[in-house]
């Protein structure tokens, strides 16, 4: 994933800009699907049966089947049961990794921008590698050598993750570590982390609430796509990928398993990328994205 | 002075001849918002140059935006344009201004290169429009091209036809520019700001060549500026806006000779920098132009103006005709010239800031530069900023530090602040060697260019003039925030809101105060008034002097602006593509400097500089800085 | 401007090092791979330490990246574990197709969203503009891979219009095309949507009006070309992920392209291959990004021509 860059329209205003009266309609949207979810992730181990138990007896039941609001699988495992035990999983697997990439992505932007020369060189250099080098390509080969525990499927996805936040922080930094504030903070004492903290930080502070809130998105993609191909996260974990992978053995005669988790997948993408944005319109920052 | 200022006569015009321009009011949306521009009327005669001039919020802008049909979105207009001997247009018809733009009406604006498309060449550009139109073919649109060019005084056209715009000086894509608004022969030609990114003498040059089009080509040219000086240089007319109306209009000599309105008295004298003597306060105007939302419903000015009555606040004037062919808003248009020495009394007051000192003892020396050179490292190649610069600054004192852009100004400052380290020979303040240290409050303090950029906005700013105070208790440092807040003429209530709640001058007033917290032994002013409407400039130019005369820090005074040295400098050195070209004391510098470069460059500012009335030194005292309104006289 | 070119030159092969460097990492990182393949194969302890010599495993890591470093500049890329081919040949072999599927799915996006950018720019803040753009958004979150077999159930199982795995008829491409071309055209018209108000300040509109040309003559003429630069640029940084992306779609169609060989041979743990895949994956991403270099060049006179 790499973002080309993240613009503040009015750069002047940023955090000044008067904040508008409505909030916008796609953060409002985004924020409905995303407290949807989370009800259903929440009740589900209270109402419905385990994910995991399988019953030969009721495999392979289509939608509104007595009991089993979005039909079995194969092996008779509740598809609505799967979905909201996924959504808790991929939602502890995005927050984790998002987490940490942030706090490296923002910290290495910092002091890239900041420090300059052979620091900010190699910080390039880095980000050349990982645009290179295509991530699911690297997840693949990686996890296949490593193994498959949740904690190293988190520590993989935060690998190339923590890189867009760095290359926005650090642009971001450049241009306002020429900000005459700067030189008046210095020239009244500040040293260089006072600096760090109280004035370039907190200009970043817009881009990255909206950069981790679209990249929850894509995590989550990625996860799922780990899964598909079986190196992700698997029994006796949930995973949307794992379940879709299972569905497509049986494509013609079972579509529901393909695409019940892979419509709320994609609305729980969607409802990032609605965060992202109407977050995005709130604080007068404009995404480029490369990514979908 | 009178003689130079209109080397060619204008061409006398019927009234039936002239352009025709009608209420124009330009509103953000609904129709019951406060309008932007409201009610402005005016004429314009081919052939001739109209200078509009005005500070912030006063509509220039938008009013030729409304009459060219580029309005930018949400924006309304309402008026009318008729243009000699047609029918009249409404400016709500959008389809039917943009039909007359790049025909009958064109525009240059503020910054050159952004009028030009940076992947084409000029040939091709300049051709364009013309060619578009169907108004020339091909070859009659290049055949003007070079006509126009060479007009707007390139020896050799062809050399800059294949050209693209980045291999264009500012100065050259500035003639380009007007070149191109020129192809289509418009009636109108309106030059927003067109010379104010140039340096001095290329400006003078440009305007000569605008004006010489102007008379032969017979087209009406409205010329935008803040530069009074200028305007009453080349322009024929000359219109005053305040607040989204016209204050005042007619022939320029004639506006600046006996001006009707208090505004256009009080810009003039604020302009007349080279008038006010060295160490005495500058005229200024309290207060500032206000913002749309807040304009009142009387004269909109109000609460700056010292002639002032009942009706003034209650009823707005309208633009009539008064004595001579000008015309005036104001209720008491009538006694401006009696009362003149009243309004420019209110204007400039009080006795002389600063004594100009004697230099004698060497302990007072505070910064002492010797031979100092400094280098800028660029991909590589490293290119030399300063070399041989030399001088001292001693304790109370002044020093001016003038140029052109480039000439090395700016890192003479970073110098001296210690943000870079000088390649050779010697800085110090003092007595060492300035350096930037955590936890060390600098004895070298800055006020720069913009206020906005100078403090953090995520903080209040009572919290930023107290960056400098760490080492005080918690109490000592609020009550210390409090008094300079007040020194600086602010109130001292509002040191907790943050920055955008003020402002352009009062956030100049916040960082001074936040320079004075720090009981700095110097304090640079890096082009601090820049950025300033002209009536606000001198507030800040005031304070500092009367601060220095009480608190004695030196002052390194760096501008591009001679006239505001003239005023606050005892000594002045001029610098070009970083090399010292003169140093002198004020006093000599300006009866007349000693070489070429200097003199030049002072001819080029001072000669078009407009002279103040006559203003008598007994008039009645008020405070200059601060956010006091003179009191209205009874009416 | 050859500084500049010579510039992306060196940062390029410091790319591939890097490739190199990290794929030789992964792939030794866990001890060496012989024991890794020893799952079901039954190898005697003589035979387990002749295969490891033969291979090189025995020697220390320093020597080993040595080693290999060479055999890669001479175009070794050693032999796949599984089958006799050499893993050179077989990661050329699936590269091309990838390309080709990258290259289709690219081309069909930018026809679909360039007309919507341009539009939406034109008739910006109006209506239908919004309702394009909200439709965009819900589109941008759908995963390919779930997306592509959407499209196999509807058109091939049910319809039967088009085939589900790649068997060799042109008809096959169709589908994956599809599944990855959808999901970028909401990003594509975005990033080309804000490219071109960027370039679209008020300021240039007001000028190139002022040569009287509409409002459309102005975005196509003078506004899309300056937007172009930037936007090569990204598309080669997009290659990136592209390469990456097809991936999924790949196993999905059985299409035999890089990411269905890396797949393949990661669960097969043949490690070549996979060595192979990475360094060949990240030269080919340099190339194309220095081919783009050059095209921004031709495109920009700025970088062209000595300004002053």
């Amino acid at each position: 994933m790499s973002v080309t860059s993240i613009r503040l329209p009015g750069r002047a205003r940023g955090a000044l800009s008067a904040r508008r009266r409505r909030w916008p309609t796609s953060l409002v949207v985004g924020v409905a699907i995303v407290v949807a979810a989370a009800v259903l992730a929440l009740l589900g181990p209270l109402l419905l049966p385990d994910p995991n138990h399988q019953d030969l007896l009721t495999a392979a039941l289509p939608p509104l089947s007595a009991g089993h609001p979005l039909g079995t699988d194969a092996l008779g495992r509740d598809v609505l049961a799967w979905i909201a035990s996924s959504i808790r999983i991929s939602a502890l697997v995005a927050v984790s990794v998002v987490t940490v990439a942030a706090l490296v992505g923002v910290a290495v932007g910092l002091l890239a921008g900041y420090v300059g020369g052979a620091f900010d060189a190699l910080l390039m250099r880095l980000v050349d590698l990982q645009l290179a080098i295509p991530p699911l390509l690297l997840f693949i080969c990686a996890a296949s050598v490593v193994g498959r525990s949740l904690l190293v499927i988190i520590v993989l996805l935060a690998i190339p993750s923590w890189v867009p936040y760095a290359r926005v922080v650090r642009t971001r930094v450049l241009v306002e570590r020429e900000r005459a504030s700067v030189a008046a903070a210095r020239l009244a004492g500040a040293s260089h982390l006072g600096v760090l903290v109280r004035e370039l930080l907190p200009a970043t502070r817009s881009l990255v609430i909206v950069l981790a809130s679209l990249q929850l998105g894509w995590i989550l993609l990625w996860e799922t796509a780990l899964s598909f191909v079986g190196i992700g996260v698997h029994p006796p974990s949930t995973s949307f990928g794992y379940m879709i992978a299972q569905g497509r053995d049986a494509l013609a005669q079972q579509w529901w398993v393909v695409a019940f988790p892979g419509l709320v997948l994609a609305l729980l993408v969607l409802a990032s990328n609605l965060i992202g944005d109407g977050l995005g319109e709130q604080l007068d920052v404009e995404v480029e994205v490369t990514d979908a | 002075m009178s003689a130079e200022q209109h080397d060619i006569a204008p061409p006398a015009v019927a009234a039936s001849g002239r352009h025709v321009v009608e209420n124009v009011t330009v509103r953000v949306g609904a129709a019951d918002a406060k309008p932007l521009v409201d009610g402005v009327s005016f004429t314009l005669a081919p052939g001739t140059i109209t200078g509009v001039v005005g500070e912030t919020g006063a509509g220039k802008t938008l009013t030729m935006r409304a009459l060219l049909g580029l309005l930018p979105a949400g924006l309304r207009a309402a008026g009318s344009l008729a243009l000699a001997g047609e029918g009249q247009l409404d400016l709500a018809d959008g389809d039917g201004l943009r039909a007359l733009l790049g025909r009958e009406t064109s525009c240059v604006l503020q910054n050159p290169h952004s009028m030009l498309d940076p992947l084409q060449r000029i040939a091709k550009q300049l051709r364009e429009g013309v060619v578009e139109r169907r108004l020339a073919t091909r070859a009659e649109a290049d055949a003007r091209a070079r006509e126009l060019l060479a007009a707007m005084g390139f020896a050799d056209p062809d050399a800059v036809l294949p050209l693209y715009p980045h291999q264009l000086s500012g100065g050259m894509a500035q003639r380009v520019a007007t070149a191109l608004g020129m192809m289509p022969r418009p009636r109108v030609l309106v030059l927003d700001e067109p010379t104010s990114a140039l340096d001095a003498h290329v400006r003078l040059e440009v305007l000569g060549l605008f004006r010489e089009l102007a008379r032969s080509s017979g087209t009406a040219v409205i010329l935008i500026s803040h530069d009074l000086g200028l305007v009453n240089r080349f322009c024929d007319e000359l219109i005053v806006m305040y607040a989204g109306t016209i204050v005042e209009r007619g022939e320029t000599a004639a506006v600046v000779a006996a001006p009707r309105h208090p505004y256009t008295a009080a810009l003039l004298d604020c302009s007349a920098t080279f008038d006010a003597a060295p160490g005495e306060p500058m005229a200024t105007v309290a207060g500032a132009p206000p913002p749309p939302a807040r304009r009142p419903d009387g004269c909109p000015y109000v609460p700056r103006c010292p002639l002032a009555i009942a009706r003034c606040h209650v009823e707005r004037p309208r633009l009539r005709d008064v004595a001579g062919g000008e015309q005036a808003a104001c209720h008491r248009a009538e006694e401006m010239e009696a009362e003149r020495e009243r309004v420019t009394g209110a204007v400039v007051l009080g006795a002389p800031l600063r004594t100009v000192s004697e230099p004698d003892d060497p302990d007072r020396v505070v910064v002492r530069v010797h031979e100092a050179a400094a280098d800028y490292r660029r991909q590589g190649t490293s290119f030399r900023a300063l070399e041989g610069v030399s001088f001292e600054l001693l304790r109370g004192r002044t020093l001016a530090v003038v140029g052109e852009s480039g000439a090395g100004k700016s890192t003479l400052v970073k110098l001296i602040a210690g943000f870079e380290q000088a390649s050779e020979g010697a800085v110090e303040v003092d007595g060492a060697p300035p350096r930037l240290r955590a936890g060390k409050v600098s004895p070298v303090q800055v006020v720069f260019q913009h206020p906005n950029e100078a403090l953090n906005p995520y903080v209040s700013v009572g919290r930023s003039v107290a960056a400098p105070l760490r080492g005080l208790p918690r109490e000592a440092r609020r009550a210390r925030v409090a008094e300079l807040l007040e020194s600086v003429g602010l109130d001292p209530a509002r040191a907790g809101a943050r920055p955008r709640a003020f402002s352009g001058g009062q956030l100049q007033r916040v960082v001074l105060a936040r320079a004075l917290a720090a009981s700095p032994s110097v304090l640079i002013c890096d082009e601090a008034t820049s950025a300033l409407d002209v009536s606000v400039q001198a507030q800040i130019a005031n304070l500092v002097m009367r601060l220095q005369a009480e608190q004695g820090f030196a002052c390194l005074l760096v501008t591009h602006d001679l006239g505001l040295a003239h005023v606050m400098a005892d000594d002045v050195l001029v610098l070009r593509t970083g090399r010292p070209v003169e140093l002198a004391p004020a006093r000599s510098f300006f009866a007349g400097p000693g070489t070429e470069y200097a003199r030049g460059l002072l001819a080029a500012t001072r000669d078009h500089q407009l002279r103040a009335a006559v203003r008598s030194d007994a008039a009645g005292t008020i405070a200059i800085d601060g956010p006091l309104v003179a009191e209205a006289a009874d009416g | 401007m050859t500084r500049y070119l010579l510039t992306r030159l060196a940062q390029g092969v410091a790319v591939v090092l890097g490739a190199v460097a990290i794929s030789f990492l992964l792939v030794n990182a866990v001890g060496n791979p012989v024991d890794a393949l020893g799952t079901g194969a039954q190898l005697t302890e003589r035979a387990h330490r002749e295969l490891i010599h033969q291979y090189g495993y025995d020697q220390p890591l320093p020597a080993r990246f040595a080693d290999y470093l060479s055999r890669l500049l001479r175009g070794d890329f050693g032999t796949s574990f599984r089958s006799e081919d050499s893993a050179l040949a077989l990661v050329l072999r699936a590269l091309p197709n990838t390309f080709l599927l990258i290259l289709v799915s690219v081309v069909l996006a930018w026809l679909i969203a360039a007309p919507v950018a341009i539009r939406s720019v034109l008739k910006r803040d109006s209506r239908s503009d919004r309702v394009v753009r909200n439709g965009l958004v819900v589109i941008q979150g759908v995963p390919d891979f779930w997306l592509a077999l959407l499209l196999v159930i509807v058109f091939a199982v049910t319809l039967g219009w088009l085939p589900a795995i790649a068997d060799g008829s042109p008809s096959a491409i169709v589908l994956p095309m599809c599944a990855i071309a959808l999901p970028l055209v909401s990003t594509f018209v975005r990033m080309l949507r804000s490219q071109l108000l960027e370039v679209m300040t008020s300021d240039f509109v007001i000028a190139m009006s002022v040569r009287g040309l509409s409002m459309r003559k102005i975005v196509l003429r003078h506004v899309l070309p300056n937007a172009l630069p930037p936007i090569v640029t990204f598309m080669a940084l997009q290659l990136g992920w592209l390469l990456g992306g097809t991936l999924i779609v790949e196993t999905v169609f059985g299409w035999p392209g890089i990411g269905d060989l890396a797949v393949t041979a990661t669960t097969q743990t043949d490690l070549p291959v996979v060595e192979a895949a990475i360094v060949l994956t990240a030269a080919a991403y340099v190339l194309c990004n220095l081919l783009a270099d050059l095209l921004v060049v031709a495109l920009d006179p700025r970088i062209r021509v000595a300004g002053r």
